[in-house]
């Protein structure tokens, strides 16, 4: 382990772009909500509500190239990073122009050229992939790095484990992303996890263990950029442990009865994305004419992908033995 | 144009629901949003909200199962 760097705190441009990119999967999951309540859109729907400053402070630091592996609560991270709007509808509706060509839906979205290599509902599973995306890089000496995000619950699983052990062992250049948002299912931290927090658990693998307040704009984007400078240095891999909450429960048709009313009462009352808002004002970074417009913006991409969605034919059913093994293997 | 009210997908098994209740009456004015009608799916009920705002026409029976996608009414 080497000594913790300290980046900088993000500069007033870049806390803007944070909000931006905060206030477009607020926006977006919004309108997947609806969509699918209203029938148009049949797909199972993880909210990240509650967690958009996290994954928006985190992709800020990262290049356009860099991989980024997620799960399936990843809208967040999918937008944070730059999947396209238009893409990503089309992908949950399960259309043909969707960045899977339709066959992939919400918990598989994948689009390499936002870095979005891989999306997983297994939990734990993305963890030895992005493993395997950083090795790629050291051998390659391309530069890039890779970010794998997943919940808390996920750190009980063996997978996580042996990937952070061997990405120590190997000094691979890639960042361990906890979302610990309290709850695995309906299952609560406390009930589920044996210490105390998630960030200790990196000392078992010689590597720096950070906890950060995921909802914190500026401490999310600064102990990111550490992790991405240590990565890009060739000092090996970083565990962040990053506290958040959810707001809607573990997937669509939740109702978070398990949730303690006060804990969730007191995490909405906080909610991030409103608080970034007045931050930024406060600090003369973006007025409100402002930040309305980025808005407004939003408002009109997301409708225009939405409708672009229901428009799109589903694919052909010839698709279905396409980019698959359909011929068996007989030795 | 009228809107049409489908049978949402709400959970990954779900493949049929069952309207146990409307909220609002039919012809009644409702809005986008507010509660409209109450759903049993896989042993569970939710509240759906309006998709839109209008004059509900309801086109099906209470506590009869249909399948998602199924048009149940409209607003308009
Ligand atoms: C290996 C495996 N076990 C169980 C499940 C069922 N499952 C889906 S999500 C989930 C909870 C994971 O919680 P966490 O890692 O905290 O992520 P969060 O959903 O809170 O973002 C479980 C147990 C699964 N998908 N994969
Ligand atoms: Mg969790």
């Amino acid at each position: 382990m080497t000594s913790p760097r300290t980046s900088n705190a993000p500069d007033g441009d870049t806390l803007v772009e944070i909000y931006r990119r905060a206030q477009l999967i607020r926006h977006c999951g919004e309108q997947f909500l609806k969509t699918i309540r209203a029938g148009r859109i049949q797909a199972p729907y993880y909210s990240p509500r509650g967690q958009e400053v996290l994954a928006a402070a985190t992709m800020v630091t990262l290049a356009a190239d860099d991989y980024v592996v997620t799960i399936y609560r990843g809208l967040h991270d999918q937008l944070a990073k730059g999947v396209p709007l238009k893409e990503l509808w089309a992908e949950y509706a399960g259309k043909a122009s969707g960045s899977c060509k339709g066959k992939g839906g919400p918990m598989h979205i994948t689009h390499p050229a936002s870095g979005v290599v891989v999306t997983t509902g297994v939990v734990g599973s993305g963890i030895p992939i992005a493993n395997g995306l950083a090795l790629a890089s050291q051998v390659n000496g391309d530069g890039k790095i890779a970010l794998t995000s997943f919940g808390d619950g996920a750190t009980n699983i063996g997978a996580f484990h042996e990937a952070l052990n061997l990405a120590s062992v190997w000094k691979l250049p890639v960042i361990f992303l906890c979302q610990n948002n309290l709850y695995a299912e309906h299952t609560s931290f406390a009930n589920g996890t044996g210490c105390e927090n998630i960030a200790m658990r990196a000392a078992s693998y010689g590597m720096p263990g950070v906890q950060v307040n995921g909802n914190d704009a500026v401490a999310m984007y600064r102990a990111a950029a550490d992790a991405v400078a240590r990565a890009r240095a060739g000092e090996g891999p970083t565990l962040i442990e990053a506290r958040t909450f959810r707001f809607e429960g573990h997937i669509l048709g939740d109702d978070s009865h398990y949730i303690p009313k006060e804990e969730m009462a007191a995490a909405i009352a906080a909610d991030p994305v409103p608080a970034l808002r007045r931050q930024i004002v406060a600090a003369g970074y973006a007025t409100d004419e402002a930040l309305d417009a980025i808005e407004d913006r939003i408002v009109a991409d997301v409708a225009e992908a939405l409708a672009y969605a229901i428009a799109e034919p589903y694919p052909d059913v010839a698709e279905l033995g396409r980019d698959v093994l359909d011929v068996e293997i007989v030795p | 144009m009228a809107y049409d009210i489908l049978v949402p997908q709400l959970s990954f098994s779900m493949t049929e629901g069952t309207i146990v209740e409307w909220l609002a009456e039919d012809g009644a004015a409702v809005t986008e949003g507010a509660p409209l009608f109450s759903i049993e799916a896989d042993k569970s009920t939710v509240e759906v909200p309006a998709p839109a705002s209008g004059t509900l026409s309801i086109t099906s029976e209470l506590n009869e199962a249909y399948a998602v996608g199924t048009v149940i009414g409209s607003i308009a």
